[in-house]
Formats: structure tokens, C-alpha cells, sequence
């Protein structure tokens, strides 16, 4: 066989068969990035036969969470500290998973936004992001919960999400966020 | 007043002003990097030369969350100046998220909304 | 072959801790991109397009950006030609091809992970070993004397893709067969992009 430091490759392949991962991307972000990430993903799904209106939510929740991941912008510094976005799926659903590492302290607030956010109903949810619109300027839509809203209402499932300590001062930020893949 | 057009982008949408036709159109996607930036000459004509009976067309196939601020905003503008403005809300009719966006839109706005499949 | 047969469970859990193992290992092996499934021309475009936005973002020497695509291209280009050969059953048994872009050394690698045939294994192997033995200048020769010979016979068997991976990278061609299932192995292709300018 041979080049022992290769045996990841067909680890990772069937790893990926397995979750049924389809694509991942792990380093810098920006908003060039971001358009790339939406195009290529638009690709895959497009060639996965997704139902036009699957795919367009697919690719809003998939827009929150690049735009979430750009607006912490410190998590570039080092290999560790990159942030990734993954798109899997199994034989009901899609998965976008999108992880990235944030500040110790912006943990209880966005850990009490998701809880919140979770607990609320369709109709709750349209409530809050409508308030959001009509208090906030664009620039503060940016930086509020308003993404995280969006992503709940078009995903119409819970928002899994999980932290995970990466040193003193910072946490890994996993976010799952799940779409039927057929209207019900 | 000259017709104002803005080329659609990867990701910004294509704008028109067409003041002989008195006619607003935004169509495509809208997630620029800066949306006050882009959206700038829009509120600036709204705000200094609309008038009348303006027809605003929507027409979009994606937008960001600060974009769906702006759009309101375009909204509430055009209530404030032109009582007699109309907005036209085209949805694509696979696509109920857009659909409910639009009636969003519309239980917020008191001037003339209309909603457009398509 | 199946799919079940090759990925050996049926138990697939997506949840939140094989996210972060996955994240792991794509740090522990240090890979950047990772994309699965069917390769068509749109996938490759939007493939390179992500990547020279990547490199951009990393202000990669323009030079060097130039050689890790005109790679990556050609590992792509394989791809697409190659990636339906081994499934006799068509579409329905097709077990997709693995991209990937890391870093190794400093340098960028690209790799490729695809099934082929079990009796692939000795050409490929040959093949590599050929190229790999040559010097800078053999190779430029056997380049050559490959691109005549691919006139006459398939330029897919030619290898004339291999040789180009090997010459504008500027390194060994690393590779490496899995036991898949049956007739099928899983070939792995490793290409590692010098930084170094070489002098042409």
C-alpha cells in the first residue's frame, strides 16, 4: 500500500460517506469567500436534483451562517482558530453545519439567543425579526440576532448548536441547522 | 430626470429608476458587502426626486438580512413621500419563504402592496 | 460494489460531536477544502473559483497562486474524465471522488482520492515510478516523447496529465492504494506545490 501519512485520505472519503458530507471549507472568510461558498454550493445542489425552493432556502440559512462567521473576523489568526462550513445530508434531510471560534465572553449571549429562539413558535418568530426590522438600521440587523432568526424561520426545525472550549479566552462554535429536503 | 440603471451583480441586484415611467425596479440578489452603500442613490432619488404615483417593483430571488431593513426602508420612504405610490412584491411561486417575506412587507406598509407570482 | 458494502454501516449519525471530530481532522491534517460527490465542469469553476478567492485572502505570491491552479485543474480534468469508468453498474453504483486542498510543509497539496479498477493499480504504479525517477530536464523530454506518443494512441492513457502535475509542481508524485471492495481499489494522489520559484 504505501505512504503510510496518506491512509487519512480513504479515512476521511469514507467519513464523509458515511455523514454524507458534500462538500467543506475550513479557512479564511470574507465576503468574496462567502459569495464563492453560495455559488458552489448552488452547483451541488443543483446537480443533486434539490427541489428549486429547498434549494433557495438552502441557500439562505447557508448565507446567515457566512455572514455570521464574517462578522468575527478574529478567527483567522491562527490554523485552529479557522472557521469551517460543511454541507451534508441524509435521506430526509440537508445538514449546514457551520463552525467557527468566538470569544469566552460573547458565549452567554449568543447561547441564550439560540436557547430563546428555539423555544419560539413559527408565529413568535416572525414576531421578533419583524420588531428587529422596524427598531434596527441595517447596520445593527448585522450585528443582532436577526441572522440566527432567519435561519430558524426558514430551516423550521431547531437550531443544534454546541460549544466547545478551544483555550482561555475562546470557544469553538458549532451550529447544526437542518432542512427537509421535500415539502411535507 | 434621466433614467438611473444599475448593472446586476454576483451579488447585488439589478436597480432601475425610470422617471418617465415613474417606475422604481429592484431585481436579482441583494447581499452586498455595504447595503447602505449600494442602496444609497436609491433612497437619495426617493428622498429629493420621486413623485407621483411611483411604481416600485420587487423582484428578488435572494436577500440578506441587513437588505430586508433597507427594503423597509425604501418602503416606509416611499409612504412618507408619495401617499399614491403602489408596490408590486413578484414571488416566485416554489419559493414560500419569499412569499411570506412579501406579506411581511405588506402588514407593514399602509401604502398599495400587491403581491405577484410567478 | 455498493455503497453499504464500502462505507460498512448503516448508522449514520450527522450529529453535532462528528462535526467537530470531522473539524479536527481537517486541522490535524491540515486541509482547507474538502469536496465530495460528482464532478462536472460547473462543480470544477466554482471549485477554483473558491480557492483563488482563498489564496487571494492568504496574498499568495501570484506566481505560485498560478502553478497550485493550472494543478489543480488538471487533477480536476482527471477527475471528470475518470470518475464513472469503474462502476459497471452505471450511475446507481457510483461512489464519488474526494477533493482536497491542504497545506504540508508550508507547501499546498492536492489531492485526489478516486476508485479505480484492481488491475489499474500496476500501471498507475509504473506510471508514478517512471515519472518520478526523471530529473527536472528528463522530465521535460519524457513530456515530450509522451505528447508524440499520445498522438497515435488514447491520451488518456498516456499519463500526459501526470507528468504535467509533476513538472509544474516540481516534486514527486506521492500516491497510494485502499482495498475498497471486490475489484475496486481507492487511489489516492498526493501533489505537493513547491513555493520556491524554480528558474524558467
Amino acid at each position: 500500500m504505501g505512504n503510510e501519512h496518506l491512509v487519512f485520505v480513504p479515512q476521511l472519503h469514507r467519513h464523509m460517506m458515511q455523514h454524507r458530507f458534500l462538500l467543506a471549507y475550513r479557512g479564511p472568510f470574507s465576503h468574496d469567500i462567502t459569495m464563492a461558498m453560495l455559488a458552489m454550493s448552488e452547483n451541488r445542489l443543483v446537480q443533486e436534483g434539490a427541489e428549486t425552493g429547498i434549494r433557495k432556502k438552502i441557500f439562505n440559512v447557508m448565507m446567515g451562517c457566512l455572514e455570521n462567521i464574517c462578522s468575527h473576523p478574529d478567527a483567522t489568526v491562527t490554523p485552529e482558530k479557522q472557521a469551517m462550513v460543511m454541507l451534508g445530508r441524509n435521506d430526509n434531510d440537508y445538514f449546514i453545519y457551520s463552525g467557527n471560534v468566538i470569544q469566552n465572553s460573547e458565549v452567554p449571549e449568543l447561547e441564550n439567543d439560540l436557547s430563546r429562539i428555539n423555544e419560539l413558535n413559527p408565529e413568535q418568530l416572525r414576531k421578533l425579526y419583524t420588531d428587529l426590522l422596524q427598531s434596527l438600521t441595517a447596520e445593527q440587523m448585522i450585528d443582532s440576532e436577526a441572522g440566527l432568526i432567519d435561519i430558524a424561520r426558514k430551516s423550521g426545525h431547531k437550531i443544534e448548536f454546541e460549544f466547545s472550549p478551544v483555550d482561555q479566552s475562546s470557544t469553538f462554535f458549532a451550529m447544526k441547522t437542518t432542512i427537509a429536503s421535500a415539502h411535507a | 430626470m434621466e433614467k438611473i440603471h444599475i448593472a446586476a451583480q454576483e451579488d447585488t441586484p439589478e436597480i432601475v429608476i425610470d422617471p418617465a415611467a415613474n417606475r422604481l425596479a429592484i431585481s436579482g440578489r441583494s447581499l452586498p458587502e455595504d447595503v447602505a452603500l449600494f442602496y444609497q442613490p436609491v433612497l437619495e432619488w426617493l428622498n429629493n426626486s420621486a413623485s407621483g404615483a411611483l411604481s416600485i417593483e420587487v423582484k428578488l430571488e435572494y436577500f440578506n438580512t441587513a437588505s430586508s431593513k433597507i427594503l423597509l426602508d425604501i418602503f416606509m420612504l416611499a409612504e412618507d413621500k408619495l401617499p399614491d405610490a403602489r408596490i408590486l412584491w413578484h414571488y416566485d411561486q416554489d419559493d414560500d419563504d419569499m412569499k411570506e417575506a412579501g406579506e411581511e412587507y405588506q402588514e407593514l406598509v399602509t401604502i398599495s402592496f400587491e403581491l405577484v407570482g410567478y | 460494489m455498493n455503497l453499504e458494502q464500502y462505507i460498512k454501516t448503516s448508522s449514520s449519525t450527522t450529529d453535532l460531536g462528528g462535526l467537530h471530530s470531522f473539524y479536527r481532522q481537517m486541522i490535524d491534517n491540515n486541509l482547507l477544502m474538502i469536496y465530495e460527490g460528482e464532478f462536472s465542469q460547473e462543480i470544477t469553476r466554482s471549485v477554483l473559483n473558491l480557492t483563488e478567492k482563498s489564496f487571494e485572502m492568504n496574498n499568495l505570491d501570484p506566481g505560485l497562486r498560478k502553478k497550485v491552479v493550472n494543478v489543480m485543474i488538471e487533477s480536476l480534468q482527471n477527475i471528470c474524465k475518470h470518475q464513472y469508468t469503474v462502476s459497471e453498474a452505471g450511475k446507481d453504483g457510483f461512489i464519488p471522488a474526494v477533493f482536497m486542498i491542504g497545506k504540508r510543509n508550508g507547501n499546498y497539496v492536492i489531492i485526489t482520492g478516486n476508485m479505480v479498477h484492481k488491475q489499474a493499480e500496476s500501471i498507475l504504479t509504473a506510471k508514478i515510478d517512471k515519472i518520478n525517477s526523471f530529473d527536472k530536464e528528463g522530465l521535460k523530454q519524457y513530456y515530450k516523447e509522451s505528447r508524440l506518443a499520445a498522438k497515435l494512441s488514447d491520451v488518456g492513457g498516456a499519463g500526459l496529465g501526470l507528468i504535467d502535475m509533476a513538472r509544474k509542481s516540481g516534486n514527486s508524485l506521492i500516491y497510494r492504494f485502499d482495498e475498497a471492495e471486490d475489484q475496486t481499489l481507492f487511489y489516492t494522489l498526493l501533489v505537493e506545490i513547491s513555493a520556491q520559484k524554480d528558474e524558467e
